[in-house]
Formats: structure tokens, sequence, C-alpha cells
């Protein structure tokens, strides 16, 4: 039996997009139990700062993992990861049922990332890679571990780590990626966290209002901009002095110059372009987010130093998919913040920069559908020109289909906690301990996924054959959208500092 | 006004329109809709025929649903 519509509702519970709100919610309001002192999210365990010597020495897993809330403290760690396995295992598998996927690859696949990841993560908190030499909620840990060397990365190591492990396996290891690629998920795990980073915008709203409205207004500013500065230009380059048809330089102008992947799929449907355009353009796009995403963080971090909310809006405007975006301004946080903290021995409130780099790609991320929508128009009425026996009309749906869901709970969760803060403040703390848990451990353990499941479906090697458009792709993004990407972010967000906390 | 739903879809290189009834192939959209319109003429005549298409995305390899699960539909409105 043929299916031939689609209600506004349909995708709800197939749908990676929609799973992501729907995951994101859910821990969210587990959360938010704390506000009954209910804590059903204390038990997710973290990784703590170790050191090898000591280690060594005398072995202990509570020394290398901890329990977040003292409610659980008589849980051994190793129960609590058990516990923090299955709970993410049983949410992620019900998911991938809904979604259709093989379940009995899904589970192999998760428990094998899951705990690819967690060895990663602490291994990452190494203190020789991870400790800083500076004051920090009140102790040194550099000094605490008595380091005498230390490459003082921060928590940015383990994200690095976890990339380059991905990176490794989904280019060296391929028969072993076919075993866990069910899994390799990045724009979900990406987008659940990105639902939960909601909480830490409620509380960055509490805190500081009135600079949280004008990030966000500065975002949406420059994504306008994006749209009508970028796209334009690609598409010129692209007819002009590629020879692309216009179906491919509308595509890949898309891609390049507003959201990646789902912009390429979005705009060849507008142009109803042969799928196998938007198929070849995302391979294209994957595979240059990873050079944005290795190459941009560090770049902006040594080039403006004090910048950092430019440099996390910069990205936002320069990285494309949004996996790769908050991976990549999750990465800068961590680089700016240690290295701040190292020169002057003030520490910026974390969260900020990623804030800014996520905000701004979440405003090019609500005009993919309104994008899509002229486009097809435009296209419309240029082939109406060729038939007037046919009359082609675009359903308005178009624009809500082609709308990010997670999205919508992202802005729910940053919505319910300013409600709570004007109508309930005598429960705003208690919802803040949930809240610093879900937004914490859990919404970190979710970038950790995100970091090693995109490596492990980045092949470089699919780069061959694409000659002329990564030659344009090239160009157009180290050129032209990444300098001036960065001007529109200075424009709009310079001057603008996070908090410095005491 | 007739009204018709069919699904669209993409395979081996060429856009294809079926429902229960029908399938019909082309190499490019607009000559799918003209051999549509020669369907549609065997069974109505004199009439305006709105045609809602709504693309399959299984067409599509399943890692990119993750990025975008949607394609395009399409309504299109053929004189007879």
């Amino acid at each position: 039996m043929s299916k031939t519509h689609k209600k506004w509702y349909d995708g709800m519970f197939s749908t990676e997009d929609w799973w992501s709100a729907w995951l994101g919610l859910f821990i969210f309001s587990l959360g938010l139990l704390s506000i009954f002192k209910i804590d059903a999210v204390g038990w997710m365990v973290k990784p703590k700062m170790w050191e090898l010597s000591n280690i060594i020495e005398h072995f202990s897993w509570s020394k290398i993992l901890k329990i977040s809330s003292v409610n659980y403290k008589n849980w051994h760690p190793l129960i609590g990861l058990s516990f923090t396995y299955l709970f993410f295992l049983f949410l992620t598998s019900i998911g991938a049922y809904f979604q259709k996927k093989n379940i009995k690859k899904w589970i192999i696949g998760f428990t094998i990332i899951f705990f690819l990841t967690w060895v990663v993560w602490i291994l990452g908190h190494e203190a020789h890679f991870s400790a800083i030499n500076a004051i920090i909620k009140g102790k040194n840990n550099y000094k605490i571990f008595d380091l005498s060397w230390g490459l003082q990365l921060g928590g940015g190591f383990s994200f690095m780590l976890a990339l380059t492990v991905g990176l490794i396996i989904g280019n060296f290891f391929k028969s072993f990626v076919a075993k866990i690629k069910e899994a390799a998920k990045p724009e979900w795990f990406i987008k659940t966290a990105i639902v939960l980073l909601g909480v830490k915008l409620g509380m960055m709203t509490m805190k500081a209002s009135g600079f949280t409205y004008e990030l966000a207004l500065a975002g949406a500013a420059a994504a306008f901009v994006a749209y009508l500065l970028f796209w334009p230009i690609i598409y010129y380059i692209g007819r002009r002095f590629f020879g692309l048809n216009r179906a491919s330089a509308a595509v890949l102008s898309s891609g390049i110059s507003i959201c990646g992947v789902s912009a390429s799929i979005a705009t060849a449907g507008a142009v109803k372009a042969k799928p196998i355009i938007p198929i070849a353009i995302s391979t294209l796009i994957i595979v240059f987010a990873m050079f944005e995403l290795l190459i941009l963080p560090p770049v902006f971090a040594k080039i403006a130093p004090e910048q950092p909310i430019v440099n996390g809006a910069a990205l936002g405007m320069t990285v494309k998919t949004d996996g790769a975006d908050a991976a990549a301004g999750a990465m800068l946080d961590e680089i700016m913040v240690s290295d701040h903290l190292k020169k002057t021995n003030e520490k910026w409130e974390e969260g900020w920069i990623l804030s800014a780099s996520i905000l701004t790609k979440i405003w090019i991320d609500i005009f993919i559908g309104i994008w899509s929508f002229v486009l097809a128009i435009i296209w419309i009425k240029n082939d109406s020109k060729k038939n007037n026996s046919h009359k082609e009309k675009i359903p308005w749906t178009e624009i809500w289909f082609r709308f990010p869901k997670f999205i919508l709970a992202y802005m729910l969760v940053w919505i319910l906690y300013l409600f709570l803060q004007y109508f309930f403040p005598d429960i705003v703390n208690l919802a803040k301990i949930g809240g610093n848990i879900t937004q914490g451990p859990f919404r970190k353990f979710l970038f950790m996924l995100t970091f090693l499941s995109i490596g492990v479906i980045t092949d470089f090697s699919k780069l061959k054959g694409m000659g002329k458009l990564a030659l344009l792709y090239a160009i157009a993004l180290f050129l032209f959208i990444a300098p001036v990407g960065y001007l529109v972010a200075y424009i709009f967000h310079h001057g603008m500092m996070p908090p410095v906390l005491k | 006004m007739v009204k018709k739903k069919y699904t669209l879809t993409f395979k081996n290189d060429m856009w294809v329109c079926f429902d229960n009834n029908i399938k019909i192939e082309a190499d490019s959209l607009d000559e799918l809709d003209l051999k549509l319109e020669i369907y549609l003429n065997t069974l109505f005549k004199n009439v305006v025929v709105e045609v809602f298409m709504y693309f399959d995305f299984q067409s599509f390899p399943s890692w990119h649903s993750q990025y975008m699960p949607h394609y395009f539909n399409r309504i299109l409105q053929i004189k007879l």
C-alpha cells in the first residue's frame, strides 16, 4: 500500500529530530523533579580528575568516577556507571525501535560506543593532560596532584581525544565501523544535548537576563545576514566560475553557507533536484565539517583570545551541521576558558561561548524551512514559464516539515526556566539542583558521544572523485565564509564577554 | 476539481510516481508530469485534477534522516 499523504504530526515517533526532543524533555523532566525534593538524576556518574602514578600505586574506581549527587553517595561508582548505561541504552533503544532501526545492531553498536566513550572520557581526565595550574572552585588540582609537568588542556582534552579515537576508527577500522554505525548518530546525540543546554540557557538568563537576550538577538541578526550575504555569492561563484547547473549550485550554496546537510537536503527538495545531488554534497559537507571542527576552535582562540563570544558566534556561522558546530563550540569553550584562566587566574563561566555558537546556529536552522519555501517559489515561477497546462503549488506544510523540532524542546526548556524564575522564584533553587546535573554530566556525556560518533562516521576517503565540488567548497569556506562570517559575528557580538566566576 | 494522491520516489536514476493502480517512471519531473497528464486523460475529461505527490524519503540513505527527514511534497494542478 503506498503512502500518499503526510500529516503535521508524522515523524513524531519515527525521526531522530523528534526523538531528540522527547529524550531531552524526558531527562529535563527527571531533573525538574528536584522541585519536589525527588532526586531522579543524581545517580549519573561523572569522571574525576586522576593522576597515573597515584592510580598505579593504589587503584580504586572512586578515584576516577564519581556519582553526581550526595543522595546516591552510597552507590559504588560502577553501579552508577551500570545504571547510566542501562538508562541510556533503554531510552535510546525505545527511540531506535520506533525509528525502525535494527535493534540488535543498535544494542551492540550503542554498547560499544558507550563504553569506548567512557574509556576516552576517563583517560581525558588524567591530570597531566587536563589539570590547570590555577585555583578553580577553591582548589588547584595541578598542585594537589603535585605535577612536575602538564599540558593544561582542561576539559577540552577529552573532546579532542574522543574525536581522534572516532576518526581513527572511522578511517582505519572500517569493518568495525560496520558493526557500530547503526548507533553512531551524532545529530541525535547532539540535538538531545542541545535540548538540555536549554537548562543552562535558563540558568544563564536568571543570572544575566539582559546579556542572554542580547546574545539571542545578535545571533538572529547575524544569521539573517548570513542568509542574504553568503548564499547569493556562493551561488554566483558556483554558476559563473565552476559551471554548476542551477540545482547543484543552489544545493551547494545552502550546504556551504547555511547549515550543512539539513540545508542542502531542504534546498534540494525545494528546487526538486534529483536526490543524488544532496546525497553527494552531504558527504562533502560532513568531511569538511570535520576540518572546520579540527581547525577553527584553536585558530579562533589563538587569533582573538579576548573575543570569546565573537569567536563562538563565528563558529555558529562557519561550522556546518549542528553536531560539528556544537562540538566545535564546546571545544572552543573549554580551550578559551582554560587559556584565560592560565593567563589571568580569572575564570570565565563555562557555557557562554558554547551558547553563542549554538544560538547563532539555531537561528540559522529556524529559517531553513522559510528559505527553502522562498527558493521553491522562485524555482516554480521559473519553471512555469515552460509549461502552461500545469500549475504547481507548494504546500505551506513544507515549512513545518523542514523545521527542526528539537529547537521547540530547547525553547520550551528555556521558557519553563524563565516561567519558574518569574512566577515561582521560591522554587528556582530547588529546580537548579536537578538542572545542574542534567545540563552538567548528562549533557557533557551526550557531547562526548557526539565527538566519538562524528569521528566514526567521517570517512576522508569519500572526498575522492569530488574534485570540482571539493575545490569550490574549500575556496568558499576558507576564503569567504570563515573570514566574512567572523566579520559579521564581530559586528553583532563585539564587546560581549562571559561573566567571571568569583 | 478532482483530487488524486500519489507517492513519488527516485529509483535507478528515475522519478517514479505510483499508487496502488499505476506506476509512471520518467527521467525528469517535467516528463513525469506529462506522462501523468496522459494517464489522467484516460480517466477524466474537461476537469482540473489536483495531484498531491508525497515524496517517500526511503529513497535516501538511512543516515540522512538524522539531518533532515523530509524532502518535498508537491501539489500539481493539471487542466485536462
